[in-house]
């Protein structure tokens, strides 16, 4: 480019920016009105967000945002309170985790605290002798340690009968009478408390009530209208046995021999090696064993280790595997 | 107070809700920005409805200004930004206005009617960039400095562009200069 000719484009340029028209006179009043238009649609938080910048510029250009609310036009107070409640807001917020920080969480009560130190183990102040250990009868262990007691326990038939006779203390005893063991265990017998009929006259009580009274076991074989059941020499030596005479007068022998799982398994031999067992005798009358009365705790008590060392003799087992 | 403290004052009230404080930054600069929009656009109406347009863009926009900037540059950029959709919405490849409406401007001069025209036409000529410098040099009356700061180019690259520019814009007003002279 010459010299002469920028003295001569700045010239023009000069010229040409005289000539530039101004702006319609219109302009300002249509950017004003559609400025207001624009602010009347802003929403709270764009308010919020623009009156938030605003304090940018308040330290260079000295303005008091606190005459201003988000919400539109001039309500003083309202961004200070604004102002106030976020900074009430985040100190308790701060607070908060501080508490957390120092007590934990969450909040541990008393008695939760952990041992500080060695811990005391107890120390007893007589030392233990041989005295001092009991042990208990090793055969009765012996059987309840068997396979045999898992047996009882899945065989329905039998535990329903155990917790019967465990039921009745009149039960447990005679259980526990070795004569009237020997007596249960004939064959004999067995058959006949497996008869229907038999069930049937034992379960009335003027039958056990007569069978009670010296004078029928001595008259019993002159009697003219006697029952066809009672006419069997089984029953005589039956009615002759003194302690079937004391249990047939006990409602709960009644109620077992007319249950089903008592028919069940007295017809089988192997209930007369069961009774005929004296582990099952001392099973049934030995009180330290706890059988409970309710057959919620006796079968707690079936299920105890105690009461499987208790059944577990060979005598036992090989019945309950027959009765199976 | 200077015109940036005056427009920070403005700026603060209006982001705090006083719309009416936005007049006094339109009253002062719709001039130069109604300038630049009509060199770039060279059409009276897409220039004033580009300003309009820029201004109220603006005012939506005000929380993103940063105050450690010229307001006028953050606004001639949102000028700009407003021609070139201007210019993007018209037909493909259509060229400025050769002729200067002059049936909707009231000049006073037939003559500085002409000038004007023939000086939008030779603008039109240009690439963006060389008239870009142009308008803002001769028509804005910035500084170098402030050309570099609102084009955000570099000043040595400023003073070379403007320098090309008002070499071509010799050429294309080369017959009203030796007139002028």
């Amino acid at each position: 480019m010459s010299g002469t000719e920028k003295p001569s484009i700045d010239e023009l340029m000069r010229e040409a920016q005289a000539a530039q028209p101004e702006p319609p006179e219109d302009l300002r009043a249509g950017v004003m009105r559609r400025v207001r238009d624009v602010e009347g649609r802003l929403t709270w938080f764009q308010r919020w967000r623009r009156s938030s910048r605003a304090t940018n510029f308040s330290s260079r250009a000295g303005v008091d945002s606190s005459n201003f609310s988000p919400l539109g036009g001039l309500i003083p107070g309202r961004v200070q309170a604004m102002k106030k409640v976020l900074v009430a807001a985040s100190a308790l917020g701060a607070g908060a985790l501080v508490l957390a920080y120092w007590f934990g969480f969450p909040p541990t009560g008393q008695g939760t605290e952990g041992t500080v130190g060695a811990a005391n183990r107890y120390q007893a102040t007589v030392k233990l002798g041989d005295k001092d250990v009991v042990v208990g009868d090793m055969a009765v262990q012996k059987f309840m340690q068997s396979a045999t007691f898992d047996r009882v326990m899945k065989n329905k038939n039998a535990r329903v009968v155990l917790r019967k006779i465990a039921k009745s203390p009149e039960l447990r005893k005679a259980f526990a009478n070795p004569a009237f063991v020997e007596f249960m265990k004939a064959p004999e017998t067995l058959e006949l408390l497996s008869d229907m009929e038999f069930k049937y006259l034992i379960a009335q009580p003027a039958l056990m009530q007569l069978m009670a009274r010296p004078e029928f076991r001595d008259n019993f074989a002159e009697m003219e209208h006697r029952h066809k059941m009672l006419a069997e020499a089984d029953f005589a030596g039956l009615a002759s046995n003194a302690a079937f005479i004391e249990l047939a007068q006990n409602p709960s022998f009644a109620e077992l021999i007319a249950d089903a799982s008592f028919a069940k398994i007295a017809a089988d031999a192997s209930f007369q090696q069961l009774f005929a067992s004296p582990i099952f005798a001392e099973l049934i009358s030995m009180a330290e064993y706890k059988i409970s009365f309710a057959d919620a705790d006796f079968d707690a008590a079936m299920m105890s280790l105690e009461m499987h060392n208790l059944l577990a003799t060979p005598s036992f087992e090989a019945a309950l595997i027959q009765m199976d | 107070m200077t015109d940036a403290d005056d427009d920070l004052v403005s700026v603060a009230r209006c982001l705090q809700g006083d719309a009416s404080a936005f007049e006094p930054i339109v009253r002062r600069y719709e001039r130069v920005m109604f300038a630049i929009s009509l060199r770039l656009l060279g059409d009276f109406e897409e220039a004033r409805d580009a300003t309009q347009d820029a201004f109220v863009r603006a005012y939506e926009k005000l929380h993103t200004f940063d105050p450690s900037r010229k307001f006028f540059s953050w606004l001639y950029r949102i000028v700009v930004n407003e021609c070139l959709n201007v210019r993007r919405a018209r037909r493909p490849h259509e060229p400025l206005d050769a002729a200067y409406p002059t049936t909707s401007v009231a000049f006073e001069a037939v003559a500085a009617a002409e000038l004007h025209s023939k000086v939008q036409a030779a603008l039109g000529q240009l690439t963006r960039e060389y008239r870009e410098v142009i308008v803002l040099r001769h028509f804005a009356d910035l500084s170098y400095d402030e050309i570099s700061e609102v084009t955000g180019v570099a000043l040595k690259t400023v003073k070379s562009r403007l320098f090309t520019a008002r070499e071509r814009l010799a050429k294309l007003l080369g017959a009203e200069m030796r007139a002028l002279a």
